[in-house]
């Protein structure tokens, strides 16, 4: 008995789909041109969620994902706030003092590692050019930065690193000899891409151990210092600690602090996200008060075909149901040849955007479009369609339920 | 006049689907208008960091690598250029004005507060050239005194006539800069600039420069004056780089014309949405009102007058969504703006201070109304189209 009602009622279903499809097919032309608001609504959604995507992927392969590090540099007297703006870049040193207090600071377990930012004229070659010379004591290089190729340099031998753009474009390996500043030294290893990083930018710079560094220029003195935290948890207490060692009396050291950074990073990516899907949603929205009018017309037009259907027995429910499958028709066929066009169109504009940053910025992508995220940021767009679509027959169809079979049958 | 009236008297008839195409319009219209106001507050906000100087050729030692970003924090070397350098840049300016600048750090001291600052050591004559004074004088030869960065100033509430301490020692404030923003040549914003001989005595060498500036006087010459400077520098091996701040301009000209395509390009998908809305209510007008057009061809009215009054229809649809669109857009685009301003420049003094609103953002609301009008009466067309073309008999035979 159970059984047979089930039947019954995947008849009625099945029935009911067809009736809605016919309907559709009836006024094709309507259909289609409400149907194409969904494609355009789901093909703006997708493709502005993948552009996001892709944007974020793009600044997260600028960024070196370093989220553990603190960085202390004296004091600036008034700076922009953008951790990036060469405004701000001053070569001042700390003396040893603000060291030895830095250190006491950090406390135990967490590495304090000085640095000296500076410059040097490599020759390699027939190349010669600047470029930024970084000194490192050298027990700390390992944990600071990844190689490409050979190995780190140890204590005062004359061995150095090469960031891997100034590699590329001199054409240098690990192994070679190179000058610097004059004296010969063996090039240890190169180092991997990192990226704009809170801590330390090796892309374009050459990298030395202190020792190393000391020995040929005579002076040490340092212009910032890392610390590498062991727990993240512990970095707002350290901050605190070298603040109240090094800032009571008198403003000394500026402290920067990466989680920090990789939180305003994450709100503005989130931000543009937000932004850039609300567009694409304001698009399907448009959509979906088209389908609400050509439903709405649809009804007033069919009222006395909703007043026959109603008098030979139809339920009110059947005839909402039949409307919100009209609906959900044009939903469906829409969003899904939306879907499938937008993985076109998202792919061509991510590939522009990357494009526009690689000329502005000198980034280059190295994202997949194959990211599985795209899949999401489709169906999204495809779900959020038929939703939307449905929700735009939800009106007509009860209106159309709720017609008095009479009244609906004298109508004209 | 007549058939305007018809129009009006027909929409108003289907009031519901009006309203709702009307609507599509508004959105439409608010979403091109808005997105456009957005594009041009970036357009401010990267105008108010970037200075405009187009004419400057920057001379600096030559980096191994970098990226074309001016100032990219990664490929930043503090490298000197010598007096000879210099006179060679001289020899081949052709009579444009060189400008050797040296920069190096102080640290300001302002009673308990203070801090690390940029120094910025020019010849007083060829400060005028760069700079603008906001408020006191411009340093003179053999005067001591410095200038103070608008940013600087501002901080520390520092004015012409204030006395401040560099280095440990007393100065008094000549007068304090204009607000420069980013630069291709110097950033003197968080400084100070001071004469070329009074950096040499306080701060380091005078010999050694950081950059030498040349402000071409036309700039059709810009490229002779690059070509001549690479020629006597560069001939060897490189020993400076030579940076056009045109390709700076250039390349944010470029962006931002990108941005707000893509920004209007966006707007306009909504807005053909509501186009696409409006030829459906209006095709399905026509097949609705086949009969009424037979009787009206019947009684004498004319193809290019039925034409006209669906032509109408679709106009006053427009029409009504374009403005009230226009004027939701004159509030809504501020709002936009504001917020992702506040999102763009999270954390950091760049997008302080900075009105988001001029008369190109009412453009933008006046080409978006333009544009809403124009599409829905060209969505009007094929409908109307359909309808003049009717054959009178067969229109009326239609139920």
């Amino acid at each position: 008995m159970t059984r047979r009602k089930k039947n019954e009622g995947g008849g009625r279903i099945g029935i009911m789909v067809s009736l809605a499809a016919r309907n559709v097919k009836r006024h094709w032309v309507r259909s289609i041109l409400a149907s194409i608001g969904i494609i355009i609504g789901v093909i703006a959604i997708a493709s502005l969620g993948m552009l996001g995507n892709s944007i974020g992927l793009l600044f997260t392969g600028f960024w070196a994902d370093v989220g553990d590090a603190l960085l202390i540099t004296p004091h600036v007297a008034v700076s922009s706030g953008d951790p990036g703006d060469p405004r701000n870049i001053l070569p001042t040193t700390l003396s040893e003092r603000d060291i030895i207090e830095i250190e006491k600071a950090a406390g135990l377990g967490n590495r304090v590692i000085p640095m000296v930012r500076s410059t040097g004229e490599l020759r390699f070659g027939n190349r010669v050019g600047y470029a930024m010379l970084i000194a490192v004591p050298g027990d700390d290089i390992p944990y600071l930065l990844d190689t490409e190729a050979g190995g780190y340099p140890r204590g005062a031998h004359p061995q150095i690193m090469i960031g891997t753009f100034l590699a590329e474009e001199y054409g240098i390996k690990a192994g070679n000899r190179v000058e610097l500043d004059g004296t010969r030294a063996r090039v240890a290893g190169i180092v991997a891409e990192r990226g704009w990083g809170v801590d330390i930018n090796p892309d374009y710079a050459v990298i030395v151990t202190q020792e190393w560094y000391e020995r040929q220029y005579g002076t040490g003195a340092f212009n910032q210092v890392v610390i590498k935290v062991s727990d993240v948890e512990d970095i707002p207490a350290i901050k605190r600690s070298i603040d109240a060692r090094l800032n009571r009396r008198k403003e000394t050291v500026d402290i920067l602090d990466s989680q920090e950074i990789l939180e305003i990073f994450e709100q503005t990516m989130g931000a543009i996200q937000v932004l850039l899907l609300g567009i694409g949603a304001v698009s399907l929205f448009v959509a979906s008060v088209s389908i609400l009018n050509v439903m709405i017309i649809s009804v007033t037009e069919r009222t006395q075909e909703i007043g026959v259907l109603r008098s030979i027995g139809t339920h009110r429910n059947d005839v909402l149901l039949l409307f919100l499958i009209e609906a959900a028709v044009l939903g469906v066929v829409g969003s899904i040849i939306g879907g499938l066009l937008s993985s076109v169109v998202g792919w061509l504009i991510s590939v522009q955007v990357a494009t526009a940053f690689d000329e502005l910025f000198g980034i280059s992508a190295a994202f997949s479009i194959l990211d599985l995220s795209i899949l999401g940021y489709i169906l999204f767009g495809m779900g959020f369609g038929i939703v939307a679509s449905i929700v735009a027959g939800l009106y007509p169809a009860w209106k159309a339920a709720r017609l008095d079979p009479i009244e609906a049958l004298r109508y004209e | 006049m007549l058939f305007v009236n018809i129009a009006v008297r027909n929409l108003r008839r289907h009031w519901i689907r009006s309203m709702l195409s009307i609507i599509g319009i508004v959105i439409g219209v608010f979403a091109i208008a808005s997105l456009g106001i957005m594009g041009n507050s970036i357009n401010l906000l990267v105008a108010n960091v970037i200075t405009d100087v187009g004419d400057t050729l920057v001379i600096t030692p030559h980096v191994a690598v970098s990226t074309d970003i001016a100032g990219d924090p990664r490929s930043i070397v503090e490298a000197s250029l010598s007096p000879e350098t210099v006179s060679r840049i001289e020899r081949v300016s052709g009579g444009n004005e060189v400008i050797p600048v040296l920069q190096g750090t102080a640290e300001l001291t302002l009673g308990d507060e203070g801090g690390d600052v940029r120094v910025i050591g020019m010849h007083v004559d060829d400060i005028p050239i760069l700079l603008t004074i906001a408020e006191g004088q411009m340093l003179r030869q053999n005067r001591p005194g410095v200038l103070v960065g608008s940013f600087l100033a501002n901080e520390f509430d520092i004015r012409a006539g204030s006395r401040i301490e560099l280095d440990g020692e007393g100065v008094r404030v000549a007068g304090v800069l204009e607000e420069r923003g980013f630069a291709a040549d110097i950033n003197p914003d968080f400084g100070i600039v001071v004469s070329d001989g009074y950096y040499g005595d306080r701060f380091g060498d005078s010999d050694a420069y950081a950059m030498v500036i040349i402000k071409v006087r036309d700039i059709g010459q810009i490229d002779a004056v690059k070509e001549a400077v690479d020629d006597q520098l560069n001939r060897r091996e490189d020993t400076v780089d030579i940076f056009d701040s045109r390709d700076m301009l250039a390349m944010y000209e470029d962006f931002y014309d990108q941005i707000t395509v893509f920004l209007l390009a966006i707007g306009g998908v909504s807005l053909i949405i509501a186009a696409i809305n409006i030829l459906n209510v209006m095709y399905i007008s026509v097949t609705e009102r086949t009969h009424e057009i037979g009787i009206l061809r019947s009684i004498g009215t004319l193809r290019s007058e039925i034409l006209r009054t669906f032509i109408y229809e679709a106009a006053v649809l427009g029409i009504a969504g374009s403005f009230v669109g226009g004027l939701f857009s004159a509030v809504g685009g501020y709002a936009i703006s504001v917020y992702a301003i506040q999102a763009f420049t999270a954390g950091t003094t760049f997008g302080e201070n900075i009105t988001v609103f001029d008369a190109t953002s009412v453009a933008y609301v006046v080409f978006a109304v333009s544009f809403g009008v124009g599409i829905s009466i060209l969505s009007g067309f094929y409908p109307a189209w359909i309808a003049s073309k009717l054959t009178p008999i067969e229109a009326l035979r239609h139920d």
